[in-house]
């Protein structure tokens, strides 16, 4: 019943720095997403984690192998895609208040059903009565919520986010994981989520892929296998959860994917 | 880290590093021809063409123009972006730690700076007469504003940490001000630097056509007036390339002593 | 009588943590006008000065002697300050259009911005002063002449601004406009342009400055009247509290024109300073 959204096969890909080198970052990278799947990525930094995020998304080509979407292989991303970003001061433009900024992943569809929407959108966050204020007039936490918001808007079928809550304290990040959890039950979209955070990866999704240091690799699959609805207080404290922690961190570990990225 | 060069608005330039300089060169060539064509196409005694401007300036350069008029400009636009460059640090950096009063001198910084230096010209023609002090008062007058506000404004901006680590460590005054607050706001500074070191050249130009008895502006001014065309042309080309030698050598030197600052130093901004 | 604290000491816990006094918020609310005490030192040492003769009279005219001098002059100061608002406007608004223009088209383009960088650098100290012998040369002395080299001399401000800022829109930007899909054309509309609006401004507000200076210059130069003209013929006719005069409109008119634009670049584009006051993340 699940389709595979998407499919990589034999991913690769390298990028030019500012002094001219050619550093391969991605390189054989192998996987596929299904419907209502929910998929994390962990890796050291400067692994390539976001690089890899940017091909799978469509922002960038990938070098070697193919990514395909829905069995096609499509330049840009496709509209039934949507991206959060790790900085939300940079993605939610200044100039625009939040409900124009949220309004934007919708900007076909005519101004007055286009308004409900987006308020329904933003209630949904608890981010009502915002509308009219500017980002920068937000806190760090309710910034990504209306990135969230634009992101969930237009309905996609698979949500891509680099590390979405590195930016956020402690708390704050609890309870935007628990929030997208509750979009992910509610919406059924697939999830591909990257962060250097192996709780979190642990927490929320079905599978943890494990890649390795520059030129990075996929070097680990692990089933997550924790029962769902998940609770912050509660799932965290069962042993599986350790043992999977453990796991992953010790992949993530491996002499294997600690080959020293030279800078 | 390395910086992962966004391919998505513009087509990308091959990655050597001679590549920039080479296709401005190149800039100034497709210009240079089409300033030749153009003169020689309108064929007037008004718009010599390029070559015979470059015929003219090799002439001006090997003459007593050269010590008399070129070589006292660049001495007096040097003197008077040195007294700006410590009048500007030292008076900006203090309005600008010492909160009351820069607020206090706020509006007449704001007043002073807005002076057309045009309008000083005459002004300083009657106190200090014609010559090189009046050149260099003028230049001074006008570029120490980059550096003065691009100090104020740093020294507004330091980390307050900063200055509170410096003041838990017992540092005060002088030794504070040498120590802390000016490497923090020497980025800024020198970008104001450059500014003021085109400023100057540009300012120098305009007090000698005023009023001076020699240096480039002047002899620019005199050349026009007794209708030695190519001579004209010639002295603004000597004034372009002033400019642009001013501002490379500062750059080179700007990249080779501040190479700890690679945030600010951006590569070849303008 | 001194109070003695106990060493530790904790507030109860209702009081707000405000540690500034009452009589010291009175003060805050004057904060604004502290610029007038360094206005108000300056006229008094000017004053000090002239009445100790520490500069003679001829050098730095009484305040009195000045103020005479705009109450007798106001018909020939207005009379140049209209003539060079005019010269100014005309060549300011031709530079704003074509510096922003040209600048966010090289600005996007890697190899416009590479093969025009040696020529900007050559011509951006170039005062126009120095390019009126060619220009009176070329177009003669009339209005053209003038509207025509301000334009130029102030071109250039704007344009190395506003390409600086269409070379720096932040590629976060670019990434979410093209995960939202946005077109070459939305992309240009939508975010390249109110990017670069600021970086305008900025450059807006220098080139005023400039546009200020060419002005001035060419009146002094060619004689085409104005507050150039006018400072001209006092200088010439020995008047020093004339040019004083002349000189503080002028930079009365140049501290406005720095006020009107800082203004509207604020209130038309709130976000910058917002942006910059909340710091680089």
């Amino acid at each position: 019943m699940s389709e595979v959204l998407l499919d990589v096969a034999g991913l690769g890909k390298s990028l030019t720095s500012t002094s001219g080198d050619t550093l391969l970052i991605n390189t054989d990278i192998n996987l596929s997403l299904r419907t209502g799947e929910f998929v994390s990525i962990v890796g050291p930094s400067g692994g390539g984690k976001t690089t890899l995020l940017r091909t799978l998304s469509g922002l960038a080509r990938p070098d070697t192998g193919t990514v395909s979407h829905r069995g096609a292989t499509v330049e840009g991303v496709p509209p039934w895609m949507s991206i959060v970003f790790q900085d939300y001061t940079k993605t939610l433009y200044p100039w625009l208040t939040v409900e124009k900024n949220v309004r934007l992943a919708i900007r076909d569809v005519p101004k007055a059903p286009a308004r409900q929407r987006v308020e329904a959108a933003l209630a949904q966050m608890g981010l009502s009565g915002f509308a009219d204020r500017y980002p920068w007039e937000l806190s760090g936490g309710m910034q990504q919520r209306v990135a969230l918001a634009r992101a969930m808007i237009c309905e996609p079928e698979v949500l891509f986010m680099d590390e979405p809550f590195a930016s956020v304290d402690a708390l704050t990040r609890s309870k935007l994981e628990d929030t997208v959890l509750g979009l992910w039950q509610q919406a059924g979209m697939a999830v591909l989520l990257v962060t250097h955070d192996i709780g979190e990866a642990v927490y929320l999704s079905d599978r943890v892929l494990v890649l390795s240091a520059r030129p990075s690799t996929i070097i680990d699959t692990v089933e997550i296998d924790l029962p769902r609805p998940r609770a912050q207080a509660t799932t965290r404290t069962l042993p599986r959860f350790h043992e999977l922690h453990s796991t992953v961190l010790a992949g993530v570990e491996d002499p294997q994917s600690s080959e020293v990225a030279a800078r | 880290m390395a910086v992962l060069r966004s391919t998505t608005i513009r087509r990308p330039l091959p990655q050597r590093r001679f590549v920039r300089p080479v296709i401005g060169w190149a800039g100034v060539l497709v210009v240079a021809l089409g300033w030749q064509l153009l003169a020689v196409a309108l064929n007037t005694s008004i718009f010599p063409t390029f070559i015979t401007t470059m015929q003219a300036v090799g002439t001006v350069l090997s003459g007593p123009a050269l010590s008399q008029d070129v070589l006292p400009s660049v001495e007096r636009a040097l003197a008077g972006f040195a007294i700006s460059a410590v009048l500007g640090v030292v008076v900006g950096l203090a309005l600008g730690y010492y909160r009351r009063l820069g607020d206090y001198c706020a509006t007449l910084v704001d007043f002073l700076r807005s002076l057309p230096t045009p309008l000083f010209v005459p002004l300083a023609i009657v106190l200090l007469g014609l010559g090189s002090q009046m050149v260099v008062a003028i230049v001074v007058s006008a570029a120490v504003w980059p550096v003065l506000l691009n100090a104020f404004d740093a020294a507004r901006r330091v980390e307050p940490l900063h200055l509170d680590t410096a003041r838990a460590l017992g540092l005060r005054g002088v030794a504070l001000f040498r120590r802390v607050l000016f490497p923090a706001t020497l980025p800024s500074i020198v970008a104001g630097l450059r500014i003021a070191l085109s400023t100057s050249l540009a300012v120098l130009i305009i007090a000698e056509i005023l009023g001076a008895s020699s240096g480039l502006g002047y002899f620019i001014q005199d050349a026009q007036q007794t209708f030695e065309v190519p001579e004209t042309y010639a002295g603004v080309v000597i004034l372009a390339a002033l400019g642009w030698l001013f501002d490379t050598l500062f750059l080179a030197a700007e990249h080779r002593w501040l190479r700890w600052d690679q945030a600010t130093a951006g590569g070849n901004r303008v | 009588m001194t109070m003695t604290r106990p060493t530790t000491s904790s507030p109860p816990t209702g009081t707000p943590p405000r540690a500034v006094p009452v009589r010291r918020r009175a003060r805050g609310r004057l904060r604004r006008f502290r610029g007038l005490v360094g206005v108000v030192v300056a006229f008094a040492i000017w004053a000090l000065v002239s009445r100790t003769g520490l500069v003679s009279a001829n050098d730095l005219p009484t305040i009195p002697a000045v103020a005479q001098a705009f109450g007798t002059s106001w018909s020939p100061i207005l009379a140049g300050l209209g003539t060079t608002v005019e010269g100014l406007f005309l060549g300011l608004a031709i530079a704003a259009v074509a510096g922003a223009v040209l600048g966010v088209l090289v600005g996007l383009s890697l190899w416009a911005d590479a093969a025009t960088d040696i020529l900007v650098r050559m011509m951006r100290p170039m005062p126009s002063l120095a390019l009126i012998p060619i220009a009176i040369l070329v177009a003669g002395l009339g209005t053209e002449m003038t509207a025509g080299l301000v334009a130029f001399a102030a071109f250039w401000p704007v344009f190395i601004n506003t390409r600086y800022a269409a070379n720096s829109v932040d590629p976060r930007y670019v990434d979410t406009a093209r995960s939202l899909g946005f077109s070459q054309w939305e992309l240009v509309r939508r975010v390249v342009l109110p990017s670069v609006a600021p970086g305008f401004g900025t450059g807006l507000r220098i080139s005023a400055g400039v546009a200020i200076v060419a002005t001035i210059s060419v009146e002094l130069v060619a004689g085409t009247g104005g507050l150039g003209g006018f400072v001209l013929s006092a200088e010439q006719g020995g008047a020093t509290a004339q040019l004083y005069a002349g000189l503080i409109v002028g930079g009365v008119l140049g501290w406005l024109l720095n006020l009107v634009l800082s203004t509207l670049t604020r209130r038309l584009m709130p976000w910058q300073a917002a942006v910059e006051k909340r710091g680089e993340n």
